[in-house]
């Protein structure tokens, strides 16, 4: 993407002899590496026994943009989580699955997720290798089984090689077949927005309004949305009314302290990724901020936001004007992440 | 521990390469802790066992698709009973245990050849007790994308809610609203009540599994199924409720309850 495949590789041999010094032979290296920013923190998902190689990204990439995995083959993962929006489902409350069944939350944004300790707006999925099992088996989303889906990918002479390359096993397992995905989706990395660069230290990346926003945020958002990647990934009210279609958090721990808790979102991309909330109550920003300067619900809301943020006009102007400057256009129109295909 | 060398790449980014990170990680590891030495096993040092799960239901032959009488009088027939026998353990009158590593076994009443479990490369040895759960300890409930028994396409997992169904029963009963049952057992987490997973502990009292290299005992367990609905004065009644598909403490009732079900017969060595 940005160096030449050969210097990474020698890069990572470099890597390889000062981290370990030890003169044991180098183990097989992967063929490919992949990209990890320097102003985020360590990242939760390790991989597992399966180090990262692109060729096992490319079946993740290639899968998420394939219909055949859902039963009738008209919907992929891409249906409902699109690059141009961040992965959201742009502009859609809640997401059609198949035969045009509704879900009942709204599709989050993708990005990022190598970072996440736990996935869903309730967090009830714990591990990224797990969370592909959800959206295929939902009778509202893809309605296939793993052992269905393993079958048509085993009858296609493409994949079975494909896989056969990256994996040197001949039948496709639900292990290949979830860690291709989880490796495409870790590789989904956001981090170029003018709020990284100055972030970094390159002041002019963002201009007086957003500079100020920036204060404004970090007085009033960052103890839930904390920086570099705008979640502190706990499980929080913000102020909205709590509906008996949703009881968030509690329907995972059945703590009833829990009930109407959804996990904090990152707000990088956040221009694409309306509407907003877990079931997409809320159509602008402007709305967003009027529930936090005046919340829906002020019963067991987070003490950080107690009765309600005060912001001024200015203040508002210039909080919006920062949260734009979390758009990642290289992220949004990186061709790695588009339809391999089409 | 993480692994990050940093260059500044036109003066526009700041770029840390994980390479391969996990690999890397147990090569170095491995030098820094050396693999545990295993204790060599020549062949005729070991030798394997069986374990046998015979069903059934109020003292009759258990199967699936089959009409029993619960103690409520109520009337139900199993299309499906699926459960994990995992982390099996021996153990010896000197105290001494043996657990069999990767011990996740899937027992499915459909598929017969799963009720006979074979456990090989197994110390020789006098063995006079054994344990294990019905479930799934909570460290795999966790771990990404399992193989083998843990396998998530045996569908015996929960996908909005992870952790394993430990229990899967499902049939027919009259006197349910819907005419179906379906229960699935599960839950690893000790908050709220919800752990599910069920230890159980056998002492084989005057009999002895005998592991030689060229024998092939076999631990004779019986399950009454029947424990499902009822034991000892506590009872669940399909027309109360006749669907479970969560952890709390509905299943682990149930969970703990069918557990009583599972008894230590005999051993034939
Ligand atoms: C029918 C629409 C739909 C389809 C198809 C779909 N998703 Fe989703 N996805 C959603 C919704 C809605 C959520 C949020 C669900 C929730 O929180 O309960 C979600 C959540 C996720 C998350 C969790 C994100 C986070 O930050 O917690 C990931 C990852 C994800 N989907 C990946 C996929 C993959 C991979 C596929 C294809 C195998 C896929 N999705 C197919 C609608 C869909
Ligand atoms: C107490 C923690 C907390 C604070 C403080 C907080 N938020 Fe949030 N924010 C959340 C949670 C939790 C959600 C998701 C709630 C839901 O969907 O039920 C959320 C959602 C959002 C969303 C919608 C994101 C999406 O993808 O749907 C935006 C935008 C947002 N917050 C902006 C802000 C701004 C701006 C501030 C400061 C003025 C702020 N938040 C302060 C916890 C917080």
């Amino acid at each position: 993407m940005l160096l030449p495949k050969t210097s990474l590789l020698c890069l990572g041999l470099i890597f390889v002899f000062s981290s370990c010094q030890k003169d044991e032979p180098i183990p097989s290296l992967p063929q490919e590496v992949m990209v990890v920013p320097v102003h985020f923190p360590k990242a939760v998902y390790d991989f597992g026994n399966f180090p990262p190689d692109n060729k096992k990204v490319a079946i993740g990439r290639r899968l998420f943009y394939d219909e055949l995995l859902s039963l009738d083959s008209t919907i992929s993962c891409a249906s409902c989580h699109n690059q141009s929006s961040a992965f959201s489902d742009g502009g859609r409350q809640v997401s059609s699955g198949i035969n045009g069944a509704f879900g009942f939350r709204n599709a989050p944004a993708l990005f990022n997720l190598a970072w996440k300790p736990l996935f869903m707006w309730d967090g009830g999925i714990v591990n990224l290798e797990l969370q592909p099992i959800a959206p295929l088996t939902d009778a509202h989303e893809m309605s296939i089984s793993l052992n269905q889906a393993l079958g048509r990918l085993n009858s296609s002479t493409q994949y079975r090689s494909l896989f056969k390359e990256a994996f040197l096993q001949e039948t496709i397992s639900t292990q290949m077949l979830l860690v291709s995905f989880a490796q495409f989706l870790s590789s989904m990395v956001s981090y170029q927005s003018p709020y990284d660069d100055f972030y970094q230290g390159k002041e002019a990346a963002l201009n007086a309004a957003q500079q100020r926003g920036l204060k404004i945020f970090r007085n009033n958002c960052h103890s839930c949305h904390s920086e570099p990647l705008l979640s502190d990934f706990s499980f929080r009210r913000n102020g909205l009314t709590i509906t008996s279609l949703d009881s968030g958090r509690q329907r995972i721990t059945l703590n009833i302290d829990d009930r109407g808790k959804f996990m904090v979102p990152s707000l990088r991309n956040i221009s694409r990724t309306a509407p907003y909330m877990h079931d997409g109550r809320f159509e602008t920003i402007d709305e967003v901020l009027e529930n936090y300067m005046h919340p829906q619900n002020i019963n067991q809301i987070d003490e950080a936001i107690g009765d309600g943020i005060l912001l001024s006009v200015q203040e508002q102007s210039d909080l919006k004007e920062f949260l734009e400057s979390l758009d990642d256009k290289q992220f949004l129109n990186d061709p790695k992440f588009s339809d391999p295909i089409n | 521990m993480s692994y990050t060398i940093f260059m500044n790449f036109n003066s526009k980014l700041f770029i840390a390469l994980i390479l391969g990170f996990s690999s890397i990680l147990t090569s170095c590891k491995k030098d820094e802790l050396p693999d545990p030495i295993l204790p060599t096993q020549p062949a005729n040092e070991i030798g394997m066992f069986k374990i046998e799960f015979e069903h059934l239901f109020n003292s009759a032959n258990f199967t699936l698709n089959t009409a029993y009488t619960t103690s409520e009088g109520e009337e139900v027939t199993f299309t499906k009973l699926n459960y994990y026998i995992s982390n099996i353990q021996l153990s010896k009158t000197d105290g001494t245990t043996w657990s069999e590593p990767e011990s996740y076994h899937l027992v499915k009443l459909s598929d017969p050849i799963s009720t006979l479990i074979t456990i090989n490369d197994v110390p020789k040895g006098q063995y006079n007790g054994m344990t294990f759960m019905i479930g799934v300890d909570s460290t795999r409930n966790v771990s990404g994308a399992q193989t083998g028994a843990l396998d998530p396409a045996n569908e015996m997992f929960w996908s909005w809610n992870n952790g394993y169904i430990f229990v899967k029963s499902e049939g027919t009963s009259p006197q349910s609203s819907s005419g179906n049952f379906e229960y699935h057992l599960g839950g690893f987490k000790n908050a709220n009540g919800s752990n599910a997973i069920q230890n159980l502990n056998y002492n084989f009292g005057s009999s002895t599994l005998d592991i030689q290299p060229n024998a092939a005992p076999q631990i004779h367990m019986m399950v009454a199924v029947n424990h499902f609905f009822s034991h000892n004065g506590s009872t669940l009644k399909v027309a109360d409720m006749s669907t479970l598909h969560m952890p709390g403490a509905m299943a682990v009732g149930i969970a703990s309850r069918f557990s009583t079900g599972f008894m230590f017969d005999h051993i034939h060595n």
